[in-house]
């Protein structure tokens, strides 16, 4: 996981998750608050340049990870530019470029970037544990936030499960043939599933055993210089923000 | 199928959250008083977000022999029920937001009303019309499955077509354009997915665990089936 | 297979627990766990030894017999249980199933904090405990990319943090003054490390030896499968060839028998 690696060897993860979190929520607001798409490309390069350069994420990675996000954006646009028309019988079917479509075409693809630049820089400076953490400052209900906490923790346990039976089934060759890797899959999927009661058995046995008898309680993590990194992080939104009201 | 962050316009963005906000609430309460009942549930229900989570992330061969991901949404609802889905499929998405930059922020409401509430729901409701029906129980399975990933494929492309309208065609042909486009992904999705989960609950019908047995969805006779 | 000293801190009388599948867990297991002692309890896979943990920590409440904690037999109300745990640690056997939050010093804080311990007292504490067990570097990882032994390590920091007065693992727990009980498979480590060996057999306690006298029941340990010391062994082998006398103190670890043999060596040497 990327994303992942990232969060945990930026620059900027030891900084307040709330000044990224807030920094990230101007970018959104910069992204729906440009009225022309020139502008919100401008809060979208803006936000990636800080999040390569501020937080030192390698640029290649930035863009292995965006991936996935510009190729949905691609299909969709497509599909948005091309216009469909539907006559009155069935056969009467025509596709054609829609020309007044293309500015709105371009308005969301800015926005869309805009958008993805503030996600990303969220996503690449911040472990999910602080983010979890955030939400908890936020009061965000309890089951919520156990869910996050046990599903964050125990997606690792259950990946590096998946990764050893996979690896153990194709060592078989289990995936030899489609019909086979159904079948290898199939049985993989439902081993996890028993797991999923074992495990949690074995954590509600062990939350005992610490005294728990209730919501999980943690301690919160405390952040060196947070106030003077919110302070700069609402100061540049702001400034985002502005600057792209100026553009557009 | 995860609408990404900043497509859809702001209205849509709030429109979604709020409509998808009661049932997400539901869930909490019902997993809320599940907890006070049996502790073990608050385990349990991190747990099967992380199953969840890790579902999604699975490579699977697709009928068509190319690669898709399987959304697990069938096989959710069954085990864990529709109304526990809600929750489980907000927190899944926001953690594929979060560390996959699958979906995203100001999308999330819109991703979870036809991730979390429309598959779950439609495909639980669709394994209990099939059990009614006296369908076999893989039958009753692959319906359940298939239908709830077809159906959250179409609720998203509804929700394009809705903040998409084509200017010369209006909503419909908005509609059958998104749809059209990603049905070449996600119907073979959803069959693929169909068989997959018949297998599942086959080998754990051969596993035959007694925390399955407690369910009330997979009864000793089924079992045998 | 009395002790001489009786200040037990723990102790089962008796205990019989079933699983709800019907599986015996203990069938009639009776120990004494003498305070400041080192036991390790050793048996054969299935024997019993994590379920007699689960007693100890009140998690498992036997169907029959008592445990006894400090001499009282242990009350399984929401006080009663929340005073046993504060005391008697556990740590099992995988880390996997037992730590709940990706952050170290989260999962660290989770124990003293459900003990209703102030924010700054837990603060403390969880620097104390990563410090212990000698984790203050990887404090900052997140639990997933930890090794196998470090999450043992945060499972143990965990226990330590609630300043559990009996915990499991590890001598420096000792040196500070903990009961500590191991179960384990290392016949040679337990003879080592241990002052006390608990030998579990299908549901039962069915010995308890002092490290010292183990070598005078070395027949009887064959029976029960869990292997020999075998550092007892030579020992044993030695003195039949009349290399040492028979009333020879037990020797507990290989280094100790080659410190033996070159001692004899020396006096047999001599002109
Ligand atoms: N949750 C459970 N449900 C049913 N039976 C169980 C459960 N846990 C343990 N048992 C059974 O109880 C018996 C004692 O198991 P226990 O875990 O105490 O053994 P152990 O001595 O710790 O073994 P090992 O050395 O393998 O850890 C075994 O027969 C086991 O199958
Ligand atoms: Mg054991």
């Amino acid at each position: 996981m990327l994303i992942e690696h990232s969060a945990y060897t930026n620059r900027w993860r030891r900084v307040s998750p709330a000044a990224k979190g807030l920094f990230s929520l101007c970018g959104l607001v910069a992204a729906y608050a440009a009225a022309t798409p020139a502008a919100a490309c401008g809060s979208a390069a803006v936000l990636c340049v800080v999040t390569v350069l501020g937080a030192g994420i390698p640029p290649l990675r930035y863009l292995r990870v965006a991936a996935p996000a510009l190729f949905f954006l691609a299909v969709s646009a497509l599909s948005l530019a091309v216009s469909l028309k539907i006559g009155p019988s069935m056969a009467d079917v025509s596709l054609h470029l829609a020309r007044t479509g293309f500015q709105r075409v371009a308005q969301v693809c800015g926005r869309s970037l805009g958008g993805l630049a503030a996600l990303l820089f969220l996503a690449m400076t911040t472990s999910l544990i602080d983010i979890i953490g955030l939400l908890r400052r936020l009061k965000t209900p309890e089951v919520l936030l156990d869910m996050m906490t046990l599903c964050y923790r125990t997606l690792f346990v259950f990946s590096e499960a998946v990764h050893d039976t996979l690896t153990a089934q194709s060592a078989r060759l289990g995936y030899a043939t489609m019909r086979h890797s159904m079948h290898s899959l199939g049985g993989l999927v439902a081993t996890i599933t028993v797991q999923v009661w074992q495990r949690s058995q074995a954590l509600h046995v062990a939350a005992l055993a610490r005294n728990n008898d209730g919501p999980l309680r943690f301690l919160e993590q405390v952040y060196p210089h947070s106030t003077r990194d919110i302070c700069l992080a609402v100061s540049g939104g702001a400034a985002l923000v502005a600057l792209v009201r100026v553009i557009s | 199928m995860h609408i990404m962050e900043g497509f859809l316009p702001l209205r849509h963005c709030i429109g979604w959250s709020v409509a998808s906000a009661p049932f997400v609430a539901y869930g909490l309460r019902t997993i809320n008083k599940g907890i006070k009942e049996n502790p073990e549930q608050r385990m349990l229900l991190g747990v099967a977000t992380a199953f969840t989570f890790v579902l999604s992330a699975l490579k699977m061969f697709s009928v068509t022999g190319s690669c898709s991901h399987p959304t697990g949404t069938g096989l959710g609802a069954v085990l864990f029920g529709p109304a526990a889905m809600a929750p489980i499929g907000a927190v899944v998405l926001l953690f594929q937001a979060i560390l996959l930059a699958h979906g995203g922020l100001t999308t999330l409401g819109a991703n979870i009303f036809s991730m979390a509430i429309v598959g779950p729901f439609a495909a639980f409701g669709i394994y209990r019309l099939a059990q009614a029906l006296k369908l076999p129980f893989g039958v009753c399975i692959f319906l359940a499955a298939s239908m709830g990933d077809l159906l959250t494929y179409v609720t998203t492309s509804l929700q394009l077509a809705l903040a998409f309208p084509d200017p010369v065609g209006g909503f419909a042909a908005s509609f059958a354009k998104f749809a059209g486009i990603f049905a070449v992904t996600q119907i073979p999705l959803a069959i693929s997915e169909g068989f997959l989960t018949v297998i599942v609950f086959n080998a754990l019908a051969r596993l035959n665990p007694q925390e399955l047995k407690d369910l009330n969805v997979v009864t000793a006779k089924e079992v045998q089936a | 297979m009395k002790q001489q000293t009786t200040d037990p801190i723990l102790e089962v009388q008796a205990v019989r627990f079933r699983y709800p599948d019907g599986s015996v867990g203990l069938d009639g297991c009776s120990l004494a766990i003498q305070r400041g002692s080192r036991t390790a309890l050793l048996g054969a896979n299935g024997a019993g030894k994590s379920t007699l943990f689960l007693h100890l920590n009140g998690i498992l409440r036997p169907m029959s017999g008592a445990v006894l904690f400090e001499g009282l037999p242990v009350d399984y109300g929401r006080q009663g249980l929340h005073h046993l745990r504060s005391r008697v640690g556990l740590v099992f056997q995988n880390p996997d199933r037992q730590l709940f939050s990706a952050r170290v010093r989260e999962d660290i804080s989770f124990g003293p904090l459900n003990l209703g311990l102030d924010a700054g007292t837990v603060r403390n504490r969880v620097e104390e405990a990563l410090l212990a067990v000698g984790m203050t570097a990887c404090a900052d990882k997140p639990v997933h990319n930890l090794s196998f032994g470090q999450k043992k390590r945060v499972c143990i920091a965990g226990v330590l943090a609630m300043q559990a007065e009996l915990a499991q693992i590890l001598d420096r727990l000792h040196a500070e003054g903990m009961t500590v009980i191991i179960a384990t498979h290392d016949m040679d480590y337990a003879y080592q490390w241990a002052d006390v060996l608990a030998i579990m057999d299908t549901g039962i306690c069915a010995a308890s030896w002092d490290a010292a006298q183990l070598p005078a029941y070395l027949d009887q340990l064959e029976g029960f499968g869990v292997g020999v010391p075998r550092v007892a062994e030579m020992h044993k082998a030695l003195a039949a060839c009349g290399l040492f006398g028979p009333d020879l103190p037990a020797v507990r670890s290989h280094s100790e028998l080659l410190d033996a043999i070159a001692k004899m060596a020396a006096v047999g040497s001599r002109p």
